[in-house]
C-alpha cells in the first residue's frame, strides 16, 4: 500500500518539479480525465488484491476511460450541451466509490496475507 | 519485497503517471492564474504607490506652510507690521478655503441603491460625479458659504468627475457613501435642493424609481474640512482691476 | 499431514524461515498493526489531495480578488490626476522650503520676507477668484438661440475645465469661485444676481493644449452640449485672457 502512494508521490512529484502545463483551454478536459484516471488506478489495486491483475486490461482500460472521459466533456461543447461532463463525472465517480469501497473491503479483510 | 509481488509494476507506473496529470493540472491553474491579472496589478499598484506620495506630500505641505507662515508673521513683526499682515494671512486663509468651518448648515448623504433588478442597466443605480456635482451646485446656489465632499473641501479648483468606479474629488479618490457637509442658512440651502432642477431630480424621482440612497439632514452644527491641497496659479498673473 | 483450516487463521513467516500459525491474541495485534498501516495510507494520501484542492482553490480566489472590475483605462486616468496634483504639491514644498531656509540664513532681509509672503498670499487670492487674472488660455463660445442648456450643463462644463487644470474662469462676465452656483431661471442659466444669456462667452486660464483637448475630447463637454439642438461651441486659443475678480 504504502509504495502505491510512493508512486503516485513520485509521480506528483516529477511533475512539479518539471512544471510542465497544458494550454489553459484544456483545463477542464484534465479536470475529468484526472477522475477516470484515478477510477482507473483503484479499479487496478482492488485487481491486485482480488489477484485478478492484468497488464492488458489495466492499461487499456486506463486509456480508454481516461479518453473517454476527454471525449465526452468534448462532444458536450461542440454540441452545445455543456453539462455533459456530468455524465462522465457521474458515471466515473459511481465507479470510483465501488472500487474504493471493494479496496477498502480487501486491505481490512486480509492484511498482510501471503 | 512482499510488497512489489502484491502490485505489478505496471500498476505503479500508471499510479506515477496519475499522479504526473494531478500536478499538471495544479500546474497548468498556477500559471493561469499567474498571468492574467499582470498589467491590472501593476497599474493598482501604481495608484497605491502614487496615493501614498500625495498623502505624505499634503502633510508636508501642510507642516511647512505652518512653519513659513509662523516666520513671516515674525519677520512682519519686526517691521512692525505684525498685525496688518496677521490679518491679511487669516483673512485669505478663510476665504481661499485653508481653514476649517463650522457652523448651521445641512448635510447630505449620497450612497448607491442596495438592490437593483435583475437584467437591468446598473449605471442607473449608482451614484455619479455629475449627482454629486449637483448637489453641491445646489448648496452653492443656495448661498453656502463652505461645502466639502468626503472630507475634501470645494474650493475654486476643485473638480468632480469620475474614473471608473470611483468619483475623484480634488484628485483624490472617494467612495460611496458620499456625505456632502454645508455650512450656511439652513433653510435657504434646504429650499434651494428642492428647486434646483437637477437636485430635486435626485432627490424626488431618482431617489424613488431607483431606489438611491439620497438622506438631507438639518443640523444647527456642521464641520466642514479645511482644504488640503496646493492653491498657487501656474500660468495666471494678477490682472488688470476692473 | 492433518488438514489445515486456514480461511480465518493467518500465517507468519519466522526468523529461522518456518511457518507459525498466528495466535488469536496475536492474531487481534497483528490486525491492529495492519489497520494502523491502512489508516495512515489512506490518510497521506487524503492530505495529497487536500494540498491540491486546497492550491486550486487559494489560485481561483486571488485571480478574482485582483479582478474588481478595475480596467487600465481607468487605473490610467486616475494615475494621470494624482500625477498632476503631486506635481503640485512638490513644488508648492519646495518653494516654502527654499523660503523657510533662507529665512533661517537671514540672507533676505525681513522686508523681502514679508513681500514673498504677501505675494504668495495674493497667488492663493487669485486662484480663488479673489483678485483678476490674466494669462493664456482658451476662449469658448456657446450660442444656445433655441435656450435649452440647463444649469447642469453649465456645471458639467466647468468641472471639466477644472478638470483640465483652468486655473481662473469667467463666463458670461462673471468670475467663477468656489461659492459660484448656476440656477435655472426664466430668462435662462443665471448665477447669483447675472443672467448669463444665450450666447455664453467663457474664458478659462490655463495650458491651452490641455484646455482644448480636454473639451474635444470623444463623448466629451464638447459633443454632449452641441448633440442639443441648435447648439454650438467654438474653442480658440488666446494668449491674454483677462478674468475679473468675484465681486461682492
Amino acid at each position: 500500500m504504502f509504495v502505491l502512494l510512493l508512486a503516485l508521490i513520485a509521480g506528483v512529484l516529477i511533475g512539479l518539479v518539471s512544471q510542465i502545463s497544458i494550454p489553459a483551454v484544456l483545463l477542464s478536459y484534465l479536470g475529468v480525465a484526472i477522475l477516470a484516471a484515478l477510477d482507473s488506478c483503484l479499479g487496478g489495486v482492488r485487481a491486485a488484491l482480488e489477484r485478478t491483475f492484468s497488464d492488458r486490461i489495466f492499461v487499456f482500460g486506463f486509456l480508454t476511460n481516461t479518453l473517454m472521459a476527454a471525449f465526452i466533456v468534448y462532444i458536450g461543447e461542440r454540441i452545445g450541451v455543456r453539462e455533459l461532463y456530468l455524465a462522465a463525472v457521474v458515471a466515473f465517480g459511481v465507479r470510483l466509490f465501488n472500487n474504493l469501497g471493494a479496496v477498502r473491503r480487501l486491505l481490512i479483510d486480509r492484511p498482510g496475507a501471503e | 519485497m512482499r510488497f512489489f509481488r502484491r502490485y505489478p509494476i505496471t500498476l505503479m507506473l500508471v499510479v506515477a503517471v496519475f499522479g504526473l496529470m494531478l500536478a499538471v493540472a495544479f500546474n497548468t491553474t498556477a500559471r493561469v492564474n499567474g498571468e492574467r491579472p499582470a498589467r491590472t496589478t501593476d497599474l493598482a499598484d501604481v495608484v497605491t504607490e502614487m496615493e501614498r506620495q500625495r498623502a505624505q506630500l499634503t502633510a508636508q505641505v501642510s507642516k511647512l506652510r505652518a512653519e513659513s507662515d509662523d516666520i513671516d508673521s515674525q519677520a512682519a513683526a519686526r517691521l512692525g507690521e505684525k498685525d496688518s499682515f496677521d490679518a491679511e494671512l487669516a483673512s485669505t486663509r478663510l476665504a481661499v478655503g485653508l481653514t476649517r468651518v463650522q457652523g448651521p448648515g445641512v448635510v447630505v448623504t449620497l450612497d448607491d441603491a442596495k438592490t437593483m433588478p435583475a437584467q437591468s442597466d446598473p449605471d442607473q443605480y449608482v451614484i455619479h460625479d455629475f449627482d454629486i456635482a449637483a448637489v453641491v451646485n445646489a448648496l452653492l446656489a443656495g448661498g453656502a458659504t463652505a461645502v466639502d465632499v468626503n472630507g475634501q473641501r470645494v474650493v475654486a479648483t476643485t473638480a468632480i468627475r469620475c474614473a471608473g468606479t470611483t468619483i475623484l474629488v480634488n484628485q483624490t479618490r472617494l467612495g460611496a457613501p458620499y456625505t456632502i457637509c454645508a455650512v450656511g442658512d439652513s433653510a435657504k440651502l434646504d429650499m434651494s435642493l428642492n428647486s434646483d432642477l437637477a437636485s430635486s431630480e435626485l432627490l424626488g424621482d431618482y431617489r424613488v424609481r431607483y431606489g438611491l440612497g439620497v438622506d438631507v439632514e438639518v443640523r444647527s452644527s456642521v464641520t466642514v474640512a479645511a482644504y488640503k491641497g496646493t492653491l498657487q496659479p501656474g500660468v495666471a498673473t494678477l490682472g488688470k482691476g476692473e | 499431514m492433518p488438514r489445515q483450516h486456514t480461511t480465518n487463521k493467518t500465517l507468519i513467516r519466522l526468523k529461522d524461515g518456518s511457518l507459525r500459525v498466528l495466535k488469536e491474541s496475536e492474531h487481534a495485534v497483528e490486525r491492529q498493526f495492519q489497520e494502523v498501516r491502512l489508516f495512515g495510507s489512506v490518510a497521506v494520501a487524503l492530505l495529497l489531495v487536500g494540498f491540491l484542492l486546497v492550491a486550486q482553490w487559494r489560485g481561483n480566489a486571488v485571480a478574482s480578488s485582483v479582478l474588481e472590475g478595475r480596467s487600465d483605462a481607468d487605473l490610467a486616468q486616475v494615475v494621470q490626476e494624482l500625477a498632476l496634483g503631486n506635481e503640485d504639491l512638490r513644488s508648492e514644498a519646495l518653494e516654502l522650503q527654499t523660503r523657510i531656509a533662507r529665512s533661517q540664513q537671514d540672507v533676505e532681509s525681513q522686508r523681502v520676507l514679508v513681500q514673498k509672503a504677501r505675494s504668495a498670499l495674493s497667488g492663493m487670492r487669485l486662484t480663488a477668484g479673489l483678485e483678476p487674472a490674466q494669462g493664456t488660455g482658451v476662449r469658448i463660445e456657446i450660442k444656445d438661440p433655441q435656450h435649452v442648456l440647463l444649469a447642469q450643463d453649465i456645471v458639467s462644463l466647468m468641472q471639466e475645465l477644472r478638470s483640465a487644470g483652468a486655473e481662473a474662469i469667467s463666463i458670461s462676465g462673471v468670475r467663477v469661485g468656489a461659492l459660484t452656483g448656476f440656477t435655472d431661471g426664466v430668462l435662462g442659466v443665471r448665477t447669483a444676481g447675472t443672467v448669463l444669456g444665450h450666447t455664453l462667452v467663457v474664458y478659462a486660464i490655463g495650458d491651452p493644449d490641455q484646455l482644448e483637448q480636454a473639451l474635444a475630447l470623444l463623448g466629451g463637454i464638447h459633443s454632449t452640449l452641441t448633440a442639443y439642438p441648435g447648439v454650438t461651441m467654438d474653442t480658440v486659443r488666446q494668449d491674454k485672457i483677462q478674468v475679473p475678480a468675484i465681486d461682492e
